[in-house]
């Protein structure tokens, strides 16, 4: 009789054993398995992190000098002031772009509201949103407040940062860059609700409200535009206005924004978001460009906040940490509880090994049938890991995964208040929340892409777990039949007698 | 012919106290013999000797005029000798079937009827067989593998005394009609009674 007919005779007719040792293997390897996807998840996620968040600087208007601030009375609604200083404009990226080296693009922005009409003049049905419904009460009442939309003047929306941060994505036709001299990018959304396609015109024109603040004719304001592309906000979005919402926002260039609201005719870009070849070089690229003599340290501020960078990364590493002594753990405790039961399955088993001696079969033949049962029951605890590997791991993935959000979350909150007031959306990246720096800026929900932890399990990791596996297998099974290895066959006897 | 020749034969657990010395004896084909003893004389440990479980001290045994431990005694206890324990020794995970099996070079079935299992008996669960029946499958077993020489250690100890005589005839079957060599280690004088030659182990000498 072979040795594997008497192995398949036992895992088959000792089945208490058989099961009990098959849900050791497969807790053991479905942990080793779930552990080793986790880690690399959060490996990759690191690496998303370092490249979308830790290759940009911004560049920001000095505001700091009270004798630049220059404010009017505007009838009975108040004071308006502007800052007079130098304005932020694209010929000051692109004397950056020319003179550092490793910049790979840059998006300047600023916002603005403006009422959109459709070519016949009606105007735009808008999206509800979630929304500060006193808010909306209150600005409802003056007049066709409530019809305007956020509009986000741009230079290349490619690189706006709820782009490049993966909250928004580009679903139909282009992205508007600063060549373009009438073009308009909206949301899916609100092209359906309006029946707009890529191609279509829109008007955009100032409220009537602000226009009569500002003492400004609508109908002057007033201008044709292209949609030349549509967006789809990735995860949901809130603003303090239904209408100012992401779904109802529109991206266009700096020109039509002056145009359509000719009451700030010397207005520069709010900021400008540099994109950096190598994040490494970040640092390098910064000073440089502080360095120039084309920018003035009174007019500009020129800064990386790395502070969010290393708050995600820092909770990203701890999780790594965590994970790699999980599975040190498990490996090392699964090792051990393995050897203890095999030695203790082989030790009850002496009697047996006793009599397959008397019966002539060599030792190492009784080692094998050994070994080729466990084998037997690890292949299939192995293979099954595979599933419940995934499963598990997708589940303790997202555990991890939120307990990192929170503490994200809670980490980069102070930084996020901090950079309130220049009304560039998407400023404040953290990777997974984002609130707008504007005031009136929309806040996307968690959308967590660059910290989402795709867990999957690698072919090379199950072939590394079968490899090991069978190694502290046949470790186990030789090292607990030792004491039958030494022993002589009349030892055993003796010992079964 | 001598199947065993058992040469100035001795052996010690510590190489002080000697269990067994120079024992000189033959053992031929187609005989049934029975080793007497006390409890401890040596007995078990002269059956380990002669079916290759651990070599002597001093001196040899012959298998065929052939020294088996230099024949390997692994094999010989493959090829030349097979065991009946007290206890039975069958493996429980086996029916009685597989277990005759484990070292057959005949067909089981015939040999378990022969000894008296029927085939529902010889497809069951080892343990829920009695006792008398879980010896003669040993017993088949041991016929089975072909083996010249049966080495019996107190193969009727736990058997009732109807089933031993049974046991026991089928054992001397073995030796006078099979033309085996049947060794018995036994207490019981009724048995031993039954052998063709009876040893008395006592102080570490076998006399006949």
């Amino acid at each position: 009789m072979s040795l594997f007919y008497r192995a398949l005779a036992y895992i088959t007719r000792k089945r208490g054993r058989s099961i009990l040792l098959f849900l050791l293997l497969l807790v053991i390897a479905t942990l080793v398995l779930s552990g080793v996807a986790i880690k690399d998840a959060t490996q990759t996620a690191q690496l998303n992190v370092r490249q979308a968040l830790g290759g940009v600087f911004t560049m920001e208007q000095n505001t700091s000098d009270s004798s630049k601030w220059e404010s009017k009375e505007v009838g009975s609604y108040g004071t308006q002031s502007w800052y007079t200083g130098e304005p932020l404009s694209e010929e000051v990226a692109d004397t950056i772009m020319e003179k550092v080296n490793g910049i790979r693009g840059y998006n300047a922005t600023a916002t603005n509201y403006v009422v959109a009409a459709d070519s016949e003049g009606n105007t735009l049905d808008l999206l509800e949103s979630d929304s500060d419904d006193g808010m909306n009460g209150l600005l409802g009442s003056y007049g066709d407040f409530n019809s305007t939309v956020a509009t986000y003047a741009s230079t290349d929306t490619a690189f706006d940062s709820y782009f490049t941060g993966g909250y928004l994505e580009l679903v139909e036709g282009r992205h508007v860059t600063a060549e373009d001299e009438n073009a308009v990018m909206i949301s899916k959304e609100l092209a359906e609700l309006n029946g707009l396609s890529v191609g279509d015109k829109l008007l955009l024109h100032m409220s009537e409200f602000k226009a009569s603040m500002v003492g400004v004719n609508p109908e002057e304001t007033r201008m044709e535009v292209e949609i030349v592309g549509l967006f789809h906000a990735t995860t949901k979005s809130s603003a303090t206005l239904s209408n100012w919402s992401m779904d109802n926002s529109l991206y266009t260039t700096m020109n039509v924004v002056r145009y359509v609201r000719p009451d700030t005719p010397d207005e520069g870009y709010e900021k400008i978001h540099f994109y950096v070849d190598d994040p490494a070089e970040l640092d390098r690229i910064v000073e440089q460009v502080k360095a120039l003599p084309d920018i003035d340290p009174t007019d500009f501020i020129v800064q990386c906040d790395s502070n969010n960078v290393d708050s995600v990364m820092k909770h990203l590493m701890n999780m790594n940490r965590l994970v790699s002594v999980l599975i040190v753990l498990v490996l090392f405790v699964g090792a051990v509880i393995l050897y203890l039961i095999l030695s203790g399955r082989i030790k009850e088993r002496v009697h047996e090994s006793g009599i397959l001696l008397s019966l002539g079969f060599s030792k190492k033949n009784i080692i094998c049938q050994y070994l080729t049962e466990i084998l037997v029951i690890a292949v299939l605890a192995f293979s099954l890991s595979i599933f419940t590997s995934g499963a598990v791991a997708n589940t303790i993935g997202n555990q991890l995964q939120d307990y990192t959000m929170d503490n994200i979350s809670a980490g980069t909150s102070v930084d996020a208040s901090a950079e309130n007031g220049s009304g560039t959306p998407g400023a404040n990246v953290d990777g997974a929340t984002i609130v707008g720096s504007g005031d009136f800026a929309p806040e996307f929900e968690g959308q967590g892409s660059l910290t989402k932890i795709e867990v999957t399990i690698q072919p090379l990791v199950i072939l590394i777990l079968y490899g090991a596996g069978i190694v502290i297998i046949c470790f186990s099974v030789v090292i607990a039949a030792m004491p039958v290895l030494r022993m002589k066959p009349r030892e055993i006897l003796a010992q079964m007698s | 012919m001598n199947r065993l020749e058992i040469c100035k034969m001795s052996y010690s657990y510590d190489n002080k106290r000697y269990v067994l010395k120079n024992v000189d004896s033959q053992l031929e084909a187609g005989k049934m013999y029975a080793i007497l003893g006390p409890s401890g004389c040596g007995k078990t440990t002269l059956l380990s000797l002669l079916g290759g479980l651990d070599s002597p001290t001093e001196g040899q045994i012959l298998y065929n005029g052939q020294d088996i431990g230099k024949l390997g005694l692994a094999d010989h206890r493959r090829n030349h000798v097979a065991f009946v324990f007290q206890s039975y020794n069958l493996i429980d995970y086996l029916t009685p079937k597989e277990n005759v099996a484990l070292t057959s070079k005949l067909p089981p079935l015939p040999i378990l009827r022969r000894v008296g299992l029927n085939e529902e008996e010889s497809r069951r669960n080892v343990l829920k067989l009695s006792g008398g029946q879980q010896q003669r499958v040993a017993i088949a077993r041991a016929l089975a593998s072909d083996a010249d020489v049966i080495l019996a250690d107190e193969p009727t100890g736990n058997l009732d005394e109807d089933t031993a005589a049974e046991i026991t005839g089928i054992l001397k079957e073995c030796a006078h009609l099979m033309n085996k060599c049947v060794v018995i280690v036994t207490h019981s004088n009724d048995l031993a009674k039954q052998a063709d030659v009876v040893f008395r182990l006592k102080k570490g000498e076998l006399r006949e």
